[in-house]
C-alpha cells in the first residue's frame, strides 16, 4: 500500500513536468523499460540491494537510461531511487506513468484475453465494445488464454468485462444449482 | 425408452444455439495486504460501506473502512485462499441472509449456511443483514407479555413482546439457562426463537441444541452459530443475521424472540476487526462506535403497530460481567440501550438460589404494562415482602429477641425466597406462578417449614393439574376478584392440610 502511495508521488512528480511533445517518447521508455524489468527481475532485487556498492549499482543504472529517448529524465529518477533504497518500487512507479500518460491522453490500456487468435473485424467490434464502455480510446494488449473456451476478457486496471464462454457457463451452472435446491 | 446420441446433439444444439451470453462488467480492485481476516485492496473508488467483495476462489468479504487510498475489508472464509496482487470484484450487493420457515428447526452459521447436517435450506427469501431500525409510527407500546416460565422473572421483572431486556451477570450463573428456559416455555405459544451464540464452545452449543431437541424446542427455533474458533468477522456478523432472521417473522404479523448470547463477546470481536483496520482505539481499546454497534442491533427489536400486522421482536441480549462488576464499558452501554436488566448475582448463586436473581438490582422498564392482570394483583405484595425481607435479614441473627413483626416478615421472606426457587428446564404455566405467590402472600406457607416448603409446592402443581384445570384457565383471564381469591384460598387449605 505504502509502495503505491510512494510511487504514486514519483510519477505525479514526472507528469507534472512534461511537455505535451515528450509525452509519446517517455510512453516508449516505459513500455521498454517494463519489458525489461519483465524479462529480468533480478536486475531490480540487484540495483536496490545494499550488499553491492552504490557507484557499482548506479553505474549499472546509468548504462540502463543509455538506450532510452529521455536518458536524463530516468538517469535522475533512478539514481534518487537507488539513494533512497526505493528501487525496488521501479515497475509500481512506471505502471502509474503509463496510466497517467494514458488517461492524459485520453486513453486507456486494456489486457484482452481472448481464447484463440481473432481476425481483424472481430477485434475492431470488440474495441469498438471496449471503447463505448469505458468511454475512452482503447490501447488493446492481447493474450491467448484457451481456457476461457470463447468470447473475451478485458481487464484495465479498476473495471474487469468478462464476456467469456467460461464466465457464462459457470453463471449457467449456478442457475441450475440454485433451481435444484 | 432409448434416446437417440443424435437426438441428444440436435437438443444441446438448440439449446446453445438459443443460449444467450451476457457480458459481466465489475469494478475491480487488487488486494495489497491480507492476513487476520482483513483485506485492504487498492482501487474500488466507488464501493459502498457494507458491500460485499468477491475475492478469488468464490471467498466473500464485506467493505467495512473506505479510506482515501484503500477499502479495509473483513473477510467471511478462509483468507488463506487470497493472494497479495488478486483482484477483487465489487459485487454491488448489500449482505443477505436466507429467512423463511425453512430457517425453523436449523443449526446456521453467520451466513445463513446449514451446519446441521439436514440438508440443504429450501428457500426463497433473502433479507440484508443489516437493516435501519423502524421508525416511531411503525411501532406501539409493548402491551403483551412474554411469558419466560421463571417465577423470579414473570412476577418481579415481566418481560413485554418487543421488549429488549438484558440478561446480565458472571461466569456460570445461569445466564444461558435463563434463555433456555425462556425458549423451551415457548412450546405451546406462537412464539418463534432465535438463539445466536457468539464467541462460544462449539461442545457447549451442541449440548444446547441437543436439550431444545430433546424438549421439542427445536421445531420453532433458530440456531445462529459463530463458534469461537469462527473468525471475529463472522462473529461480529451473526448477531445482525439472526436478527434479520428475526425480523422476517416480526415483519410477517408473528412474535419471534432473539437471544444473543453473548454481546460482550461481539464486543471483544468488533474490537479485534477494529484494531486490524486501524481505527483509533478508546476506552478499553474498544472502537468509539462500540456504542452503536450495540443500539443499533437492539433498536431493531419492536413491536409493531397494528396497521403492519402487530408481530413483535422481543430482544434478550446477555452481557458476561467480570466479578460482579456492573460499572465496565459494555455492561453500563448495553444497560443503557434496554429496557431493563435481570441481574445474576454469584453470591445468590452459591447460596443455593437459583435462578440467582438479584431484585434489587433487576428491573423492567417497560414489562409491567404487559404484565397479565391476574399476575399483577399478586406481585404488588411479593416486592414490598422481598425489600423488607431483604432489609431485615441482617437482624435475623438475633433470633427470638426481634419482635414479633420483624419475625414475621423474617419468615414471610425466608419462604417468599423459597417459592421463587426453580430448576431448570422446568419453566411453570403463569396461572401456577399466580397460585404459588398468592398462597406465601396470604401466609400459608408461614406455618410450614422451610425444607418442606418444596413438598407443598409440589403438591399444590399435582392437586391443581388433576382436579382444577378448568379454574386454573380462569383463572388467569382478569385481575383476581374476591370470588376466586376465596376459592383459591380453599385450594391452599385443601394442599396444606395433606401435610
Amino acid at each position: 500500500m505504502k509502495d503505491i502511495l510512494v510511487a504514486q508521488r514519483y510519477s505525479k512528480a514526472i507528469m507534472s513536468d512534461l511537455k505535451e511533445n515528450e509525452i509519446n517518447s517517455i510512453l516508449a521508455d516505459v513500455e521498454l523499460m517494463s519489458r525489461s524489468i519483465q524479462k529480468e527481475p533480478k536486475l531490480v532485487d540487484f540495483v536496490n540491494s545494499y550488499l553491492y556498492p552504490i557507484d557499482k549499482r548506479l553505474e549499472i543504472a546509468l548504462e540502463l537510461t543509455r538506450k532510452l529517448e529521455n536518458s536524463k529524465l530516468w538517469e535522475n529518477l533512478f539514481s534518487i531511487l537507488i539513494k533512497k533504497h526505493r528501487f525496488n518500487i521501479i515497475s509500481v512507479i512506471l505502471k502509474d506513468l503509463e496510466n497517467k500518460i494514458f488517461s492524459e491522453k485520453k486513453q486507456i490500456k486494456v489486457k484482452l484475453v481472448v481464447a484463440h487468435e481473432l481476425p481483424k473485424d472481430v477485434l475492431d467490434s470488440i474495441s469498438n465494445k471496449l471503447k463505448e464502455i469505458l468511454e475512452k480510446d482503447v490501447v488493446l494488449n492481447i493474450n491467448i488464454e484457451p481456457e476461457i473456451l470463447g468470447g473475451f476478457v478485458a481487464t484495465t486496471d479498476s473495471l474487469l468485462i468478462d464476456g467469456s464462454i467460461k464466465n457464462n457457463l459457470v453463471k449457467l451452472l449456478k442457475v441450475k444449482s440454485k433451481k435444484k435446491k | 425408452m432409448k434416446i437417440q446420441p443424435d437426438e441428444i446433439s440436435s437438443i444441446l444444439r438448440d439449446k446453445i444455439k438459443g443460449l444467450k451470453f451476457d457480458i459481466d462488467i465489475s469494478e475491480t480492485g487488487k488486494v495489497v495486504q491480507v492476513g487476520d481476516g482483513i483485506a485492504r485492496i487498492y482501487g474500488m473508488d466507488n464501493v459502498m460501506a457494507g458491500e460485499m467483495i468477491e475475492f478469488p476462489g468464490g471467498v466473500m468479504g464485506m467493505a467495512l473502512n473506505l479510506e482515501e487510498d484503500n477499502v479495509g475489508c473483513i473477510i467471511f472464509g478462509e483468507t488463506r485462499k487470497i493472494k497479495e496482487g488478486d483482484i477483487a470484484k465489487r459485487t454491488k450487493n448489500i449482505l443477505q441472509v436466507p429467512v423463511g420457515d425453512a430457517m425453523l428447526g436449523r443449526v446456521v452459521n453467520a451466513l445463513g449456511e446449514p451446519l446441521d447436517g439436514k440438508g440443504e435450506i429450501k428457500t426463497e427469501a433473502y433479507m440484508p443483514v443489516e437493516r435501519k431500525a423502524l421508525g416511531v409510527v411503525e411501532r406501539q407500546p409493548v402491551k403483551e407479555p412474554l411469558q419466560t416460565g421463571l417465577k423470579a422473572i414473570d412476577s418481579m421483572i415481566p418481560i413485554g413482546r418487543g421488549q429488549r431486556e438484558l440478561i446480565i451477570g458472571d461466569r456460570q450463573t445461569g445466564k444461558t439457562a435463563i434463555a433456555v428456559d425462556t425458549i423451551l416455555n415457548q412450546k405451546e405459544t406462537d412464539v418463534i426463537c432465535i438463539y445466536v451464540a457468539i464467541g462460544q464452545k462449539k461442545s457447549s452449543v451442541a449440548k444446547m441444541v441437543n436439550t431444545l431437541e430433546a424438549n421439542g424446542a427445536m421445531e420453532y427455533t433458530i440456531v445462529v452459530v459463530a463458534s469461537a474458533a469462527e473468525s471475529a468477522s463472522l462473529q461480529y456478523l451473526s448477531p445482525y443475521s439472526g436478527c434479520t432472521m428475526g425480523e422476517f417473522f416480526r415483519d410477517n404479523g408473528k412474535h419471534a424472540l432473539i437471544i444473543y448470547d453473548d454481546l460482550s463477546k461481539h464486543a471483544v470481536s468488533y474490537r479485534e476487526l477494529s484494531l486490524l483496520l486501524r481505527r483509533p482505539p478508546g476506552r478499553e481499546a474498544y472502537p468509539g462506535d462500540v456504542f452503536y454497534l450495540h443500539s443499533r442491533l437492539l433498536e431493531r427489536a419492536s413491536k409493531l403497530n397494528d396497521e403492519l400486522g402487530g408481530g413483535s421482536l422481543t430482544a434478550l441480549p446477555i452481557i458476561e460481567t467480570q466479578a460482579d462488576d456492573l460499572t465496565a464499558y459494555i455492561p453500563t452501554n448495553v444497560i443503557s440501550i434496554t429496557d431493563g436488566q435481570i441481574f445474576l448475582s454469584n453470591r445468590l448463586f452459591h447460596s443455593g438460589i437459583r435462578p440467582a436473581i438479584n431484585a434489587g438490582l433487576s428491573v423492567s422498564r417497560v414489562g409491567g404494562s404487559a404484565q397479565l392482570k391476574s399476575m399483577k394483583s399478586v406481585t404488588g405484595q411479593l416486592r414490598v415482602a422481598l425489600a423488607q425481607y431483604a432489609e431485615l435479614e441482617a437482624f435475623s441473627k438475633f433470633g427470638s429477641d426481634l419482635d414479633k413483626a420483624t419475625q414475621a416478615q423474617l419468615t414471610r421472606g425466608r419462604r417468599l425466597i423459597e417459592i421463587l426457587k426453580q430448576s431448570q428446564y422446568s419453566p411453570l404455566s403463569v396461572a401456577k406462578q399466580t397460585f404459588i405467590i398468592f398462597m406465601a402472600n396470604e401466609g400459608y406457607l408461614d406455618e410450614v417449614e422451610i425444607d418442606n416448603v418444596l413438598k407443598v409446592e409440589e403438591e399444590l402443581y399435582s392437586t391443581l393439574d388433576s382436579e382444577y384445570k378448568e379454574f386454573m384457565e380462569g383463572m388467569i383471564k382478569d385481575k383476581l376478584n374476591d370470588e376466586t381469591k376465596e376459592a383459591m384460598q380453599k385450594i391452599c387449605e385443601k394442599v396444606l392440610a395433606k401435610f
